[in-house]
């Protein structure tokens, strides 16, 4: 019998050591090669699939990130307190470069890096003859704080510092130097 | 010549069941991919659209109201405390002087502004990118937070805390 081994496939390649296109033709390598990238094609689809599934499992029911947006990075931020209906005393107390910290935990919010007074004013119910509304000037001040810290910084979250969020609008119960006040974040730079 | 017989030509035989699992892959892929409206279309059987919210925000500090820049990331937390993407800045917001309603010396009610003083205190107005579901007529923030003309939200920023009071809702162009 006459077999024309171009019949037949590369998986044959290995048995008897001689490959394809050796005088019946090359029609079968290639076919058996275009074979071997359509399965290849097809598993590496199948993989990157069931990768891609699994990756999205893991962000939507853990911690872990997609694409790694939530990131935690470590800056220094400085952001700005008024503590009002302040006295003189507290206004020495709080010193450049003295440390100011939470007052349930005591851990430390910031550090001093600038201080600044005005007098202490309120806003009545009244209006004034320009139009405004009249305030009240008090004897004691209101003290600007300015402080730096280092911060934990992630992206669509902002800074924390001792577990404290740092934003403009927030209110915290702070101490320094034996005092303890309420302060409200004014700004963050 | 028996050896020969047992060769059997081989045939690549693209059958339905590959035609299945190649489209299943690409499922996963585009599954994936829109994972979000998917996730949403199966909990409220819609889909997101994007919408634009206005909003204003009295008394506002005008330090605080400099942090609310464009682009800026905005979110919110339900009644359980989980938090609520709300939507990005669409441009600056726009302030002007705090106004306040009060009695005048006659008993009439004035409209006044608050002083150019320290605090700068601003009526601030902006407006927001959301994706929304609208089902029945409400209007569902990532698909369970409802939203409606006149609510007030506290919303958080990165670097600010407001409350804001919602004055409209149109779905995008």
């Amino acid at each position: 019998m006459n077999h024309d081994r171009s019949d037949y496939t590369g998986i044959e390649k290995g048995e008897n050591g001689a490959g394809f296109g050796q005088g019946g033709g090359n029609r079968p390598q290639k076919s058996s090669r275009n074979l071997r990238w359509v399965f290849f094609a097809v598993d590496a689809l199948l993989i990157l699939a069931i990768a891609a599934a699994v990756l999205s499992l893991l962000s939507l029911f853990t911690p872990f990130s997609l694409f790694g947006t939530d990131k935690k990075q470590t800056r220094t931020v400085t952001w700005v307190v008024e503590i009002d209906n302040a006295s003189d005393a507290m206004i020495e107390a709080l010193t450049e470069g003295s440390a100011v910290t939470d007052y349930a935990t005591g851990k430390t919010l910031g550090t001093v890096t600038h201080v600044e007074a005005r007098p202490y004013t309120t806003y009545t119910d009244e209006p004034t003859a320009d139009g405004h509304v009249a305030v009240v000037e008090h004897e004691t001040k209101t003290i600007v704080v300015t402080l730096s810290a280092r911060a934990d910084y992630a992206a669509g979250e902002g800074y924390t510092v001792a577990d404290e969020r740092i934003a403009a609008g927030c209110d915290y119960r702070i101490s320094f130097a034996g005092f303890v006040s309420d302060a409200a974040c004014v700004t963050v730079h | 010549m028996n050896e020969n017989k047992k060769r059997t030509p081989a045939r690549f035989n693209f059958n339905l069941l590959d035609v299945v699992i190649i489209l299943l892959a690409l499922f996963c892929i585009v599954g994936v991919w829109q994972r979000k409206n998917l996730q949403n279309l199966f909990r409220s059987g819609n889909a997101y659209d994007a919408y634009t919210v206005t909003f204003t925000a009295n008394g506002v500090r005008g330090d605080t109201a400099a942090l609310l820049t464009e682009q800026a990331d905005v979110w919110t937390f339900d009644e359980k405390g989980t938090k609520i993407d709300f939507g990005s800045l669409n441009g600056n917001v726009t302030t002007e002087p705090a106004k306040a309603r009060v009695l005048n010396d006659a008993g009439e009610s004035v409209t006044v502004t608050y002083p150019a003083d320290a605090r700068d205190l601003r009526d601030v107005a902006g407006t927001l990118s959301c994706r929304i579901v609208e089902k029945n007529g409400r209007y569902l923030l990532d698909g369970k937070y409802q939203l409606a003309v006149n609510q007030t939200v506290t919303v958080h920023t990165e670097t600010a805390d407001l409350v804001i009071c919602i004055t409209g809702i149109s779905k995008s162009a």
